[in-house]
This record gives structure tokens, sequence and C-alpha cells, in this order.
């Protein structure tokens, strides 16, 4: 008895390595080399254009919504807010675009990209609670980390980085403050961005035990709150601060519901984003300004959107396209019809390792019936019947190849088990 | 009975674990040295900004310290057994061959857990020291998969050297390589927060799995 | 019921045939000797018995259960000698009676001291920087501590000097008068066997057997000289066991008597006369028996 379960027990672990190791050798061995569609919208011919590429090599395209191809200068040309040191380079600048002019600085005054992707989302990667919080006037040209760090929790903790311990006086001020400004603690959230190379310092933004929303920051060593209107009925789930030296826009607020906010550095007054089909969970999402648009591109790892917006983010035009890269590969295909599921142990979304699984579908019937027909042959080879094996073809069922792969490195043992 | 495959244990193994205790104290004190060093030569908030948002882990000297002594145990204590067909004057023994073999490895597997313990203490404290205890905290998380490669190594190494014949230990050792290196791959802290109660669980599969080569043992031609 | 049952054993190495069709029965309370030259099987037969081989055919049974599924309660009546008196050479002799002691019910502490003391060791001195024939003491000693039903025996002998095989005998034989026990022991030293077998199995190359009392064979079993002029020497048969013309005097070893063999001789090889019959020792007539090589 305890023999058979040491058996199975060293089956399903077999399995289960199998069933992690295969796929991700499989991806070694046959590695994806096409990355994203770069989707764009051209000011020139007010069209979307994108390139990808397509095959082994440098085998890239570059296209229009229409189909019309291009070759890489005349693409670029088509979108010169963002190849504008090309422009620059082929003397085409000053451009002249709906009836305007662009030099160099105009363009580059204009320029912002903001990004949000699933990985930067509470959840999504572990995080320990404790931020520094800049002097956000520091009085000279670069920013510097604190010698304190601030522990948002039951109170507004500051932790002395030299000594490691808690500094009561910073502490107390900083939760004083906020309580005097409304702020319920526990701090549910704290949003931020961690860093000093960026053009200055906009602090952090806490969410309080009732879910409202507060702007903390660190000004001459003092605490500086403000309490952020929200529209009703609006929960907080992220902010992603972009501390752009452009300075009209300090980020984006995503709600629970999954809606989508521009936050304006003035007043914190929150624009909605109508971006049909965005998926916050699985979505990367750009939002690239230039002096005419905005426009957001979104993506998983099958679709690609875009929409472009007016200066005021109205929408004017919107495209969506499956990528390259979801075009089933011939060795994916094979492969999901030669094992029954695999273990994801990485997900292109999140830091956290997964062992999630993932089935294979209905094709995946094509191996599981050559793994049981290899299975039938190699019993034979065996001199075992079928029927003495039931519980092994019945493995070989549910996990296909893997089953069959660990059968044969442990196959059963031969006289009775005791 | 168990005190006497206890002490039989413990006689195998005492000068390895013991030597292997050294080495996990001398390994904690270089640790312990090393970070002072990098506080001294570097400004504290540098250091935190590292941890905290670079996700740069200051204790990595001690990520294979488990699986290596989880394999020297394992040697020390199914070695000698090995040597010259010994197992089967275990095997004589008027004792339940399957009950026999789990003691003995219920009993490696406590001795290596009693310094994987050490570790994991050793590494909250030392951290601890320059860190905010949520830093500690998160330190022995992300040492968890480290700490079960040396149950992994541990049992991987026992079933290579019980096994009788020699294709069957090198598909162990396959086991055995092809999950510990299941977990070694961290790029920051805690990110096996969500699988380590699905690694342990398939861990724990070696235990029952440990029989196998025992019996059969018994049952080769 | 006999202690040791083994049925139309067969036995293989890869394609090497070691025994086919092998029967034999140890009857309870005899001492049984397996005898046979080195790498006719005796080793592999015991680990057969003790179930750490799997046969390739046929069955042995110890103590009435089948022996690769011996029950605890049944390993605890036998007393096991591993070839080579393998023991945990990492314990020390205090160490090594304290671990074997809580498994067995009947354990005999004085017996294993008072072998043990006589190495003049002290309890702390550790198995393995004894010497071999120490350890064998050691190991012996914990046998008969274990006082078994059955004991079975590999290679006993090894290692032991004259007067501590002779002490082991003297153990033996107070073992043995308490009834009821079984021995089935190999060995290297044949005439030590004199006083001690009841039975012996010669296991023959080929897996042959020959079980017999050992008194018959000893009556039996005769040594002839031999003469052969201008013919052929004889050749091993039915009748003839073993011919040895290596020596200056050539002899021939047969299970008949004079008037049998004389008759056979003329019949088959006339040219041969056949001289005076020897006495043998045990050990000669082993060696008569299975051959030199």
């Amino acid at each position: 008895m305890t023999a058979r379960l040491a058996r199975w027990s060293m089956l399903a672990l077999i399995i289960f390595l199998l069933a992690v190791w295969l796929p991700m050798a499989k991806d070694l061995l046959f590695a994806y080399r096409f990355g994203k569609t770069q989707l764009f919208y051209s000011p020139v011919i007010e069209r979307f254009v994108y390139t990808e590429l397509l095959g082994e090599g440098h085998q890239f395209i570059y296209r229009d919504q229409d189909g019309v191809d291009y070759s890489r200068e005349e693409f670029e040309a088509l979108i010169p807010f963002i190849y504008y040191k090309n422009m620059e380079l082929w003397g085409r600048l000053p451009l002249l675009l709906a009836g305007q002019a662009f030099d160099k600085a105009s363009i580059v005054a204009e320029r912002q990209v903001m990004e949000l992707k699933p990985q930067e989302l509470p959840g999504y990667a572990p995080r320990i609670q404790l931020f520094p919080l800049l002097e956000s006037n520091p009085g000279r040209s670069r920013l510097r980390f604190p010698e304190d760090i601030m522990r948002p929790a039951e109170q507004l903790e500051f932790i002395n980085s030299d000594a490691n311990q808690l500094d009561p006086e910073l502490t107390k001020t900083f939760t004083q403050a906020l309580t005097d400004r409304g702020f319920q603690f526990p701090v549910r959230a704290t949003f931020g961005r961690v860093s000093i190379l960026k053009p200055f310092d906009a602090g952090y933004f806490l969410l309080d035990s009732v879910g409202a929303l507060f702007h903390l920051k660190r000004l001459d060593g003092a605490p500086q709150i403000a309490s952020v209107p929200l529209p009703e009925g609006l929960a907080v789930r992220h902010v992603k601060i972009t501390e752009n030296k452009r300075r009209e826009v300090l980020g984006l607020l995503l709600s629970e519901d999954g809606r989508l906010f521009l936050m304006a550095e003035r007043g914190y007054a929150l624009t909605p984003l109508n971006l049909p089909g965005y998926q916050a969970n699985d979505m990367a999402l750009k939002i690239l300004f230039n002096p005419l648009y905005r426009t957001a591109i979104y993506s998983d790892q099958k679709d690609i959107h875009a929409v472009v917006m007016d200066r005021d983010l109205r929408p004017i035009d919107r495209y969506s396209r499956r990528m390259a890269m979801a075009n089933p590969r011939l060795i994916d295909q094979v492969w999901e019809m030669l094992v029954p599921f695999s273990l994801e142990l990485r997900d292109p979304d999140s830091r956290y390792l997964g062992l999630g699984p993932r089935f294979h579908g209905l094709s995946a019937g094509v191996g599981v019936a050559l793994a049981l027909i290899l299975a039938l042959w190699v019993l034979r080879l065996r001199g075992i019947r079928p029927t003495r094996a039931r519980m092994d073809l019945l493995l070989v069922v549910l996990g296909g190849l893997y089953a069959l792969l660990a059968l044969l490195l442990i196959p059963p043992e031969r006289g009775p088990e005791s | 009975m168990l005190h006497a495959i206890m002490l039989k244990e413990w006689l195998k193994i005492r000068w390895v674990w013991t030597a292997a205790l050294l080495v996990h104290l001398a390994m904690l004190v270089y640790l312990l040295l090393a970070l002072r060093h990098q506080f001294q030569i570097e400004h504290s908030e540098m250091i935190w900004y590292w941890a905290f948002e670079l996700r740069r882990l200051l204790y990595t000297q001690i990520q294979f310290l488990p699986a290596l002594t989880g394999a020297l145990l394992a040697v020390a204590q199914f070695g000698p057994e090995m040597l010259g067909g010994r197992l089967r004057l275990s095997l004589h023994l008027p004792l339940r061959g399957d009950l026999m073999v789990w003691s003995w490895v219920c009993f490696g597997a406590l001795m290596g857990a009693l310094l994987a313990l050490l570790d994991a203490a050793g590494l909250y404290w030392i951290v601890s020291l320059w860190f905010p205890h949520e830093a500690a905290i998160s330190a022995v998380l992300t040492a968890l998969p480290w700490l079960l490669g040396g149950w992994v190594a541990y049992f991987a190494v026992t079933l290579a050297l019980l096994e009788p014949a020699r294709a069957r230990r090198l598909v162990y050792v396959g086991v055995g390589v092809a999950f510990l290196a299941l977990l070694y791959q961290q790029r920051g802290y805690q990110e096996y927060d969500r699988i380590m109660p699905g690694l342990v669980g398939a861990a724990l599969l070696l235990l029952p799995a440990v029989i196998l080569p025992a019996h059969r043992y018994r049952r080769r031609s | 019921m006999p202690a040791i049952e083994v049925d139309q054993l067969s036995h293989r190495y890869g394609n090497q045939i070691i025994y086919q069709d092998l029967s034999l029965r140890v009857p309870e309370g005899r001492v049984v000797a397996l005898l046979g030259k080195n790498g006719v099987g005796k080793t592999t037969l015991i680990r057969l018995l003790m179930g750490f081989l799997h046969p390739s055919g046929g069955r042995c049974r110890v103590l009435g259960e089948d022996s690769h599924a011996l029950s605890s309660k049944t390993r605890a009546r036998i007393g096991l000698l591993f070839e080579g008196h393998l023991s945990y050479d990492f314990m020390t002799i205090a160490q090594i009676e304290r671990f074997y002691r809580p498994f067995y019910r009947h354990w005999r502490h004085d017996i294993y001291y008072d072998l043990v003391d006589r190495l003049e060791l002290p309890h702390s001195h550790k198995i393995a920087n004894m010497s071999c024939g120490q350890r064998s003491q050691v190991v012996l000693g914990l046998i008969f501590a274990q006082d078994p039903e059955l004991m079975i025996l590999d290679d006993y002998s090894m290692g032991l000097d004259a007067g501590y095989r002779r002490l082991f005998l003297d153990y033996l034989e107070r073992y043995l008068s308490r009834g009821g026990k079984t021995v089935f022991l190999t060995s290297h030293v044949v005439q030590d066997m004199e006083s001690l077998v009841d039975e012996v199995i010669f296991l023959l190359r080929g897996g042959a057997v020959l079980q017999l009392p050992l008194a018959d064979f000893q009556r039996d079993f005769r040594c002839f000289d031999f003469a052969y002029s201008d013919a052929t020497p004889p050749a091993a048969d039915a009748l003839i066991s073993t011919v040895d013309t290596l020596g200056s005097q050539p002899r021939l070893y047969t299970f008949a008597e004079r008037d049998a063999l004389e008759a056979h001789l003329a019949a088959h090889w006339p040219g041969v006369t056949l001289g005076q019959q020897q006495a043998m020792t045990l050990e000669d007539a082993f060696i008569g028996l299975t051959g030199k090589y």
C-alpha cells in the first residue's frame, strides 16, 4: 500500500515538474522574438499607422490602417512628433501641420508619455510598505532621498534610516497634520513614484480607511496636505503619479470599477478617459502627448487598441487590430495539441510567480490519444495486459504526454505491492 | 525502538550536522559583517532605496546553503547505509520497512529543519538590525523557497542513495534538480509568496515517495 | 514444518544461470551446512532466503513465510549474519548493543558482553577501528544475544582465528542445547563442521544439489588411489564423482563400494587398476566431491 502511495506521489511530482519545465523548455527552444505591435496616430495623414515584426530577421512592416505600406523613412515622417530628432536631421523642421508650424522647441515642450502597466497595480507586485518622502523643495537642482522612511500604517510613522529607529517627532507632526485635515487612519494605500531621477517631486497620494484620497508632500520639512475631491461613488484603486516637467497632468487615477481618469495638477481635476475595451488588469497603457493630439494605446498579449483625442481629451478616432504576435505559431499549435495543459511560472503582467494551470482545450485530445497509443504499445512490449494497468492508463488520459513520460520514468513495480 | 533508531541516525550525522551548524553560523556572521560593511560604505537611505524599490536582495549569500546542507545530511545519513549493502541490516530488523525509512527521514528532515530555523531566525535578526521589521519579515519570506530547497535536496539525495538501480538514481537526481531550479527564480523580494503553498505541497510528495527505493531494494533481482 | 524450504528455485544474473530448479529443506532443530566452492551462489541463496533478492522463479519459505514478504515478527525470530560480518561500524561496542536491544524481546545482554568482553576492548571502542576478527566477535555476539529460533550464518568463520572459532562453536553448542534451534550456515572452514553439523548440502556448479546427513557422507564417500598405464584416465560419470590426476598419486572419489567400482572400471576403463582406499578428513572429502578448482 505504502509502496503504491510512494509511486503515485513520485508520478504526481514528476508530472508537476514536467508541466512547469517542458513549456519553459519549449519557449527557450523556440524563442518568441516578435514584440508587440507599435501603433501610432499619424498627424500627417490623420490615420493610424503601425509597425510590427512579421518573421525572422528584420521583416518589419510599416503600414497604415488602410493597408498602405511605407518605407521606414516614410513611416517615421508620418509620425514626426515621435521622430522629431530625425526630422531635424533630415532638415524637415519646422513641421507644417493643420495650418500650424512646429519647431523643435514647441514639439519638445508638448511631448509627454504616460504609462500604466498591470505590474504597477497594487497586488500585482510584492511591495514592502515603506516609502521615502522626498523634500519637494530641495533648494537645489537634484532631488535627494531623506534619511528617514515613511511607514503608512496606524499613523504616519517615520523611521530614521541611520539609527533604524522611529522618529517620534516627525511621526507626530505628520500624523497630526493628516488627522487635522480629516484623514482617517489607518492608511489603506500609498501611491507615489520612488525616484530621485524626476524633474520634481509630487509626494504621495494616500488613501484613508474610508476611501478618501489625500495628497501629501514634504515641503521645507513640513507636511503639506491636500484633500483630493473625488466624484461621488468613485472608489480609488490606483493612482499613478507622473512627475512630468510640463506640469499639466499629475497622473492617472484608476477606479475600482475600472474607469480611468487623467488627474490635472491644478485642483486635481479628473477627466475621464473613454477607452473602449480597456482592462487595467491585463493591458499595458500608454498615452502619448504631442502638440496636436493625445493618443491612448493599450494592448494585452493579443490585441492592440488606440484612441486618438484632441488636446481636450475629446475622442476623434479609434482603431483596433490583432497583433502579429497573436497569430498562432505552428510550434505553439503543435504544442497545445501535444500536452493537455501547462503550469505557467511567470505571468507577464505580474511580479509574483505563479503556477496557474493553462488548459489547452480540445485540441490536446490529439496528444492524449497519441500518449495513450504509446502507453498501450509500451505495455505490450513489456507484456502487461492493459486491464492490469488501468490506473496508469487513466493517468495518461488526464496528464497526456507528461503522464506518459512520468510512467516511463517510474514504471509499475512488478509483483504484489505490499 | 524509536529511541534506538534516533540513536543510530544521530551517530551517523552528528559530525556533519555539527559542521553544518558551524557553517550556518559562520555564514550568518558573514552576512552580518557584509551588511554592516555595506552600511559603512553607503548611505543608509540609499541602501533602503535599493532594498525596497529596486528590490535588490542583500542576503543572497545564504541562498544555496540550505540545499547544500540538505544534500550533505542525506549523504551522511544514507551513505553509510549503502556501503556494502548495510541497508539489509536495517531491513532485517523486526520493524516495518516503510515505518523505518520514514522515521529515518523524519529525523534527518527535523535536524535539517533546526538549521533552517536557525537560518530564518538569524536572517530576521540580522536584517532587523539595519532595516525596519517589514524588511526582516520580507527577507524571511523571500528566503522560504531557499529553505524549502533544503528539504528538496535532502529528499532527492536520499532517494538517489537508497535506490538500487543506477538508471533510476538519475531519475531522482533529475527530479531534485528540476525542483531545486524552480526555487531560485526570484528577481526581487517575496515573488514566491503566492506559490509557496503549492510548492510546499509538491515538496511534501517527496515524503511518501521516499519509500519507493527501499521497497525496490527488497524487490530487485 | 521445515525451517527453510526452497522449491524449484531458479535465479540468474543477466544471462548467467546461477540455479535452476533448486530444491532443499532445512528441518527444524538441525544444524545444516551449505557447502560449495566460491561462486556457486551460496551468498545469493542466503540473499534470496532473506528476501533481499527477487528470484527469477520458484519460491523460498522461511519459518513458514514467503521469504520476500517476511513479517517483522518472523524477522525477529531469525538471527542473520551477513557475509563479511556486515555491521554498523560507525558505532561503538556499547552503542551497537543499545541499538539492537529494543528490537528483540528476548535480548540476552549478558551473552553479548560475555562474548565481547573477551576482546578486552573498552566499550567505547568503535567497530570501524577493529580487526576483521574482532568485528566478527561483536556481530556474532549480537546474534547470540538476539536468541533467535533460526540462525542463518553466511560464512561465519571469515577472519576468525582458530581459538575464537572454537569459542564460537562452544557458544553455538550451548545455544543449540536449549532445544528447538535451527542453524543454517555456510563456511570455508570445512573441518569445523565435523563436530557441529547434522546435515550437509553441497551446492555444485550449475545448481546441482546434494543433501545428506554428515555421518552418511563421511561413511559413504570414498577415495581410492589408482594407476593407469597407457590408457586414458577415468572421467567423472554416474558412479565416479571426481577424478584427481593433478597430484603425484592419481585418485578418484566415489560413493560406490570397492566391488562395484572395480566392476565399473573393468567395464569402462580397462587400463585402470584400483589401488588402496585412503582415509579422508572432512576437508579432503569436500575437495574430493567438489574438485580442487
